[in-house]
């Protein structure tokens, strides 16, 4: 029997199409040439993104601990919900094993951004709670990179500032991280080799690459205490 | 009798002029403890010489897309020559982590005295946690090894101005605004 090939994308053939009244269309109509299409459940756009939070089925995720980072952190435990949705939908989704930890999400969150949405400081360069950068932003939608198996459409940069968008990207991105960290080390990495990566610090030669990390240590270990 | 008296009188004097004359100590630490008394939540206000105070921005040299990556770190040295080193928790672009070195040599200059606002339990750094060969130059007060595990920095504050970056905590030091 043949083996059955799971596609990823899809081809449109030619259609007519709505667009804005103008000189150039005065009917409102256009015709749109053959063109390819990703097929659901292979890439989140804002609508998915929403439509998979409102309906996830939480009965038996993981939580990240609660109630450990928040003497420190006035909103420590207020994406725990997002945190434990996406680390668990990208944990079914790439049928990882061992599973990514809801809590590495939580301490990267505290080491990134002390779990504020809009840090102030850094906003030319990496944005939002788990600080990504406009380049990931691209890597993460770009449909023949290095995610390209699954990955984000029509993400702004603006976007990046809202957790309910910005958590469910760096998880994904924990997850090639966690791929490009195994190459690396030719075996799975830990929970520390994984953050390292993540913030491009594993293979760095740099003398302050563990001063760089402790904060995210000093976060995973009181959630782990 | 008389010259007995008239010595006191003078012992006295000297008392009065000597603790008169005492200046402001040129560090001085005090520890608040943290919630459920666990130390990792300690809070801790120093008062200190601007010249015991130095900084420095610190290129992780990181790879890919993340070499943005900058750490804000502050040093501070007791009156027993010990390096209290206090970090900015969160990663900065470049021009952020300078422009917060110049914010806050405005608020160390002008002024003998600044208060320090830091978190996190004072401990003092194993043999092996750090390199021995980490020395942070102070001027006139000569170079000296950081002595203490890193604390993070909440406030920075003279007389007029503060820098803080405590709005995302719960608690800061007493006598510091949460912003």
């Amino acid at each position: 029997m043949a083996k059955k090939i799971r596609k990823n994308i899809t081809i449109v053939r030619e259609h007519p199409m709505h667009v804005p009244i103008s000189d150039k269309n005065p009917t409102g109509i256009t015709i749109r040439d053959r063109h390819p299409r990703r097929l659901k459940g292979t890439y989140l756009d804002t609508n998915e993104i929403d439509s998979i939070f409102k309906n996830y089925n939480r009965k038996a995720i993981v939580y990240p601990t609660k109630g450990k980072l928040i003497e420190e952190y006035k909103d420590a435990d207020k994406y725990d919900e997002a945190i434990a949705v996406w680390t668990d939908y990208f944990n079914k989704k790439f049928n990882a094993k061992p599973p990514l930890d809801p809590d590495i999400v939580k301490a990267l969150i505290a080491s990134e951004s002390s779990f504020n949405p809009d840090p102030l400081g850094n906003r030319k360069i990496a944005i939002g709670i788990v600080q990504i950068t406009k380049k990931t932003l691209k890597i993460l939608q770009d449909t023949k990179g290095e995610v390209r198996e699954f990955i984000f459409k029509d993400i702004r940069q603006k976007d990046l500032k809202d957790p309910s968008i910005s958590i469910p990207m760096a998880v994904r991105w924990l997850f090639r991280k966690r791929a490009t960290a195994m190459n690396q080390l030719k075996r799975a990495p830990n929970h520390e080799e994984l953050i390292l990566e993540y913030k491009g610090l594993l293979k760095s030669n740099s003398e302050y690459k563990k001063t760089g990390h402790e904060k995210y240590m000093r976060a995973y270990a009181v959630l782990k205490k | 009798m008389q010259c007995l008296r008239s010595n006191l009188f003078w012992l006295l004097s000297l008392c009065f002029f000597i603790s008169g004359c005492q200046s402001t100590k040129a560090f001085n630490l005090k520890t608040f403890p943290g919630a459920h008394q666990d130390k990792t939540y300690d809070l801790h206000v120093i008062q200190v010489n601007h010249n015991r105070v130095q900084q420095k921005c610190l290129f992780l040299n990181a790879e890919a897309e993340n070499n943005w990556r900058h750490q804000y770190f502050m040093y501070i040295v007791n009156d027993r020559k010990e390096v209290l080193e206090i970090m900015q928790p969160t990663h900065q672009d470049r021009d952020s982590c300078y422009s917060q070195i110049r914010k806050i040599e405005k608020i160390l200059l002008p002024e003998l005295q600044v208060s320090v606002c830091v978190r996190d339990e004072l401990k003092k750094n194993t043999q092996d946690s750090k390199s021995p060969s980490e020395h942070i130059k102070f001027g006139s007060l000569g170079d000296h090894r950081i002595t203490y595990e890193t604390l993070t920095l909440d406030s920075i504050c003279n007389s007029k101005k503060c820098l803080s970056n405590n709005a995302v905590w719960v608690n800061t030091c007493p006598g510091f605004v949460k912003y």
